[in-house]
């Protein structure tokens, strides 16, 4: 290439995408990543600072950058990409493991939760394995979720568990997102249910589909990925179900005109401190302490009670509870990931 | 600012280019120094001052030398040492003299103003160079200024002598051949900063603790440290070439050293020959009797160690390469006598050392780390070996990269054959946009040399 091509050529990109970044206007939200964009800062004494989160957020072509490097990592060898790496064409994060002292704190937290529900006939902790459970490779480390487990068993007090370990599989969750597959938590809703002692009804269930479901790993790994296709299903006690939301003004349990940068948060609205689920033919009261896992999951024991309250202590202190909740006689269900679980901070117990 | 920031590549650098090649040649210095002062002021807007100052004392104190040199250089040099000192290392003596029992000083918490340790050498340089007739002094304070503020090198080098510039300063050529050599160099640094340095720190915060990390971690910010920094200095000698100017060489391929003494004219050129015309050789340098050699280079590395950082593990690490000198000095008989190729293999542990004593918060820490290395109760853990794994080719190409191979490979290529004399500039312009996606996925990256 002459000497004189190559500087103009390179001079030129530069003058190129500053201006591109000049003269287009703003996004205010990145889809893929699930945040909102930085925006120009004021003239103040961190300018220079927020600056430079600003310029990468607004860069021209931003996407196709990310997806650049993610490429050239993968050809430079790198076992994954932004930490997240594919088998099969499932995204799952690196994790080399929990970190146990935390469970140890979380089942403490959990057993004086256990005292707070102390009225509730029955209680039963269910940890959800994270995907990494089934996609053991040889390469990529696998966290002990067995391990898990046994110490959140060993330091909990007042609870029955329930493994769900083996009513699921590679297949029952997302490619491109952590969380689960409600189309295929038949078996897991109705192993729940029995841990409960309480008869699992099925009904006649309607899927609806929602295309270019883009989950959590697709934005942050930046690789070009499939999208998965998000499936929620509606039936006749789903769809007549009362719903009331502390924080939000959901009435329906699918919420598809109102998602935001999430699909997925189609399943009880996303994050939601507080809901309460009648079923004016259902039997039985059910509180459960869920996390993102259980707004798939929660429609599907719809039918098998009359009312449901689901509460997710990452978003309410249970100092707050008493006046958003009433659990005389229900049921205690403990439904959350092993990353919560692994991380007791999370959950507001006081 | 920094060369490997969206900023400066997509904002500062392309207005700078076009308002300099539009104004005339008049005009040329002081567009220059205006955005010289902008690039400095956008870290620290405050510390321009004290800049200016520095400068603004040297060129009065340089042309009353005329009259009497020693006391005008005797007040140069107090006043451009005075700023270095208090900022710098003030909070260090304080702290370590309210040890005695006594004492209880204030410890003074200061910033460190971006570049001043750069700075003031080569002002403390140009005094020195004007004291011993070696140069004129600069009648235009606007040229002095445009020296010791000139963004490229002002932050972290290459420490350049004013005799280096002087000329330039007054008349300079400006050809597409400088210009696309200067945008070929500042794209190599580009791409070893982003697409290696940076890397690699990533791979070096991510390890674990065993035998293998620590190994892992000594290679990784051995590489680290010499791609940050070299790419840094090969940005500012492009950034140099593409306004007119000729920097020094500042590296060397460094880690293809057969001896300590090589290994420092190959690392940080600019500060060791600073040290040996400024420090060594007017102490008399090697012509002087063994016992006064030892202190002549003792004195050098501990200053060394010291411009580094206000840190015991900087002082340290100092006396550490002048103990490997003196020793290296007095074994030259035998080591000669070693093949080259095997004499490399310590030399690099050596230097590994180094840069774990360098890297650490204290001495116990430094010690701590190199035990690790000879741990033979944890050789491994699974976190290294994902990230050894993980890491592996790059490590490679860093390595490789780290030798006169690729760059005698590319010359023999494009010397042969002059079809793909092409090559260079695709490269460079892939290297551009590569690390243009890195720099827009990821986050502020600073140069390790910053801090200094």
């Amino acid at each position: 290439m002459k000497k004189s091509v190559f500087a103009l050529v390179f001079a030129g990109l530069l003058f190129l995408l500053g201006a591109l970044h000049v003269i287009l206007p703003d996004k205010t939200i990145s889809h893929t990543e699930r945040r909102a964009l930085a925006r120009f800062p004021a003239f103040d004494s961190a300018f220079t600072e927020n600056l430079e989160k600003y310029l990468p957020d607004q860069f021209p072509a931003r996407e196709g950058f990310r997806s650049v490097k993610s490429v050239f990592d993968r050809l430079t060898g790198r076992l994954d990409t932004n930490g997240i790496y594919d088998v099969s064409g499932w995204l799952a994060p690196v994790s080399f493991g929990y970190d146990e002292s935390s469970v140890i704190r979380t089942a403490e937290r959990l057993t004086k939760l256990r005292g707070m529900f102390a009225e509730c006939p029955a209680a039963v902790i269910c940890v959800i394995p994270p995907k990494t459970v089934y996609m053991h490779d040889g390469v990529h480390p696998v966290p002990d979720f067995g391990s898990l487990t046994e110490t959140l068993m060993r330091h909990t007090d007042g609870y029955g568990f329930c493994g769900i370990t083996g009513t699921l599989s590679l297949e029952s969750y997302y490619k491109n997102d952590s969380h689960w597959r409600q189309e295929m938590l038949d078996e897991t809703a109705r192993m729940i249910c029995s841990s409960l002692g309480v008869h699992y009804v099925t009904e006649e269930f309607t899927e609806h589909r929602m295309a270019d479901f883009y989950g959590v790993y697709a934005g942050q790994s930046a690789l070009p990925v499939e999208p998965d296709v998000l499936v929620y299903r509606s039936s006749p006690s789903i769809d007549n179900a009362d719903v009331t939301a502390v924080g939000s003004e959901m009435t329906s349990v699918y919420t598809p005109e109102e998602i935001g940068v999430d699909m997925y948060d189609v399943f009880l609205g996303g994050a939601v401190p507080v809901i309460e689920i009648v079923n004016e033919n259902g039997s039985g009261e059910l509180v459960v302490i869920r996390d993102s896992f259980g707004s798939s999951l929660i429609p599907l024991l719809i039918p098998s009670f009359h009312r449901i309250t689901a509460v997710d202590l990452r978003y309410i202190s249970t100092a707050y509870l008493d006046q958003y909740a009433d659990w005389d006689g229900a049921d205690l269900l403990i439904l959350l990931s092993a990353d919560v679980i692994a991380n007791s901070e999370m959950l507001r117990i006081e | 600012m920094v060369f490997s920031g969206l900023p400066f590549l997509y904002f500062f650098l392309p207005v700078l280019l076009a308002v300099y090649f539009i104004v005339p040649d008049r005009a040329k210095n002081p567009v220059l120094l205006a955005f010289s002062l902008l690039f400095y002021a956008a870290g620290e807007p405050v510390f321009i001052l004290l800049m200016l100052f520095s400068c603004t004392q040297a060129y009065v104190c340089a042309l009353l030398m005329r009259q009497n040199r020693k006391l005008w250089l005797i007040v140069t040099l107090i006043l451009s040492i005075a700023p270095l000192l208090w900022f710098k290392y003030a909070g260090f003596f304080a702290e370590n003299l309210n040890r005695i029992p006594g004492i209880s000083l204030t410890v003074p918490r200061l910033k460190l103003p971006i570049g001043i340790s750069f700075y003031t050498f080569q002002l403390i340089g140009y005094s020195a160079d004007v004291y011993r007739g070696d140069c004129e002094p600069q009648k235009s304070w606007l040229k002095l200024a445009l020296y010791v503020s000139l963004f490229p090198q002002l932050i972290a080098g290459p420490i350049v002598r004013y005799s280096d510039v002087a000329d330039a300063l007054d008349h300079r050529e400006h050809t597409m051949t400088g210009f696309s050599r200067g945008i070929l160099r500042f794209s190599i640094g580009l791409g070893k900063k982003v697409l290696l340095a940076n890397v690699l720190g990533e791979f070096t915060s991510s390890l674990g603790q065993s035998m293998l990390g620590m190994w892992a971690y000594a290679v990784g910010a051995s590489l680290q440290i010499y791609f940050d920094f070299s790419g840094y200095s090969d940005m500012a000698i492009g950034l140099g070439h593409i306004f007119g100017f000729d920097f020094p060489e500042n590296f060397n391929y460094p880690y293809v050293s057969a001896g300590i003494a090589e290994f420092w004219r190959r690392w940080h050129i600019s500060l060791g020959s600073w040290f040996r015309d400024y420090v060594y050789i007017p102490m008399g340098g090697n012509r002087v009797r063994f016992s006064r050699w030892i202190v002549n280079v003792g004195v050098v590395w501990l200053l060394t160690g010291f411009w580094h950082g206000a840190e015991w593990t900087f002082v340290l690490w100092g006396v550490y390469f002048a103990v490997l000198l003196v020793l290296e000095k007095l074994c030259q008989p035998f080591l000669c006598k070693i093949p080259v190729s095997l004499r490399r293999i310590p030399v690099l542990f050596l230097i590994m050392v180094s840069f774990i004593l360098f890297d650490s918060s204290g001495v116990t820490d430094a010690w701590n780390r190199v035990q690790m290395l000879f741990n033979v109760t944890k050789p491994a853990d699974p976190v290294s070996v994902y990230y050894v794994r993980s890491y592996a080719l790059t490590l490679l190409a860093a390595c490789v990269g780290s030798t006169p191979h690729p760059a005698k490979l590319m010359r023999t290529l494009t010397e042969k054959k002059p079809a793909v004399t092409w090559i260079p500039s695709v490269l460079s312009l892939g290297a551009l946009l590569i690390s243009t996606a890195y720099l827009v996925d990821g986050s502020y990256n600073p140069f390790l040399y910053f801090r200094f």
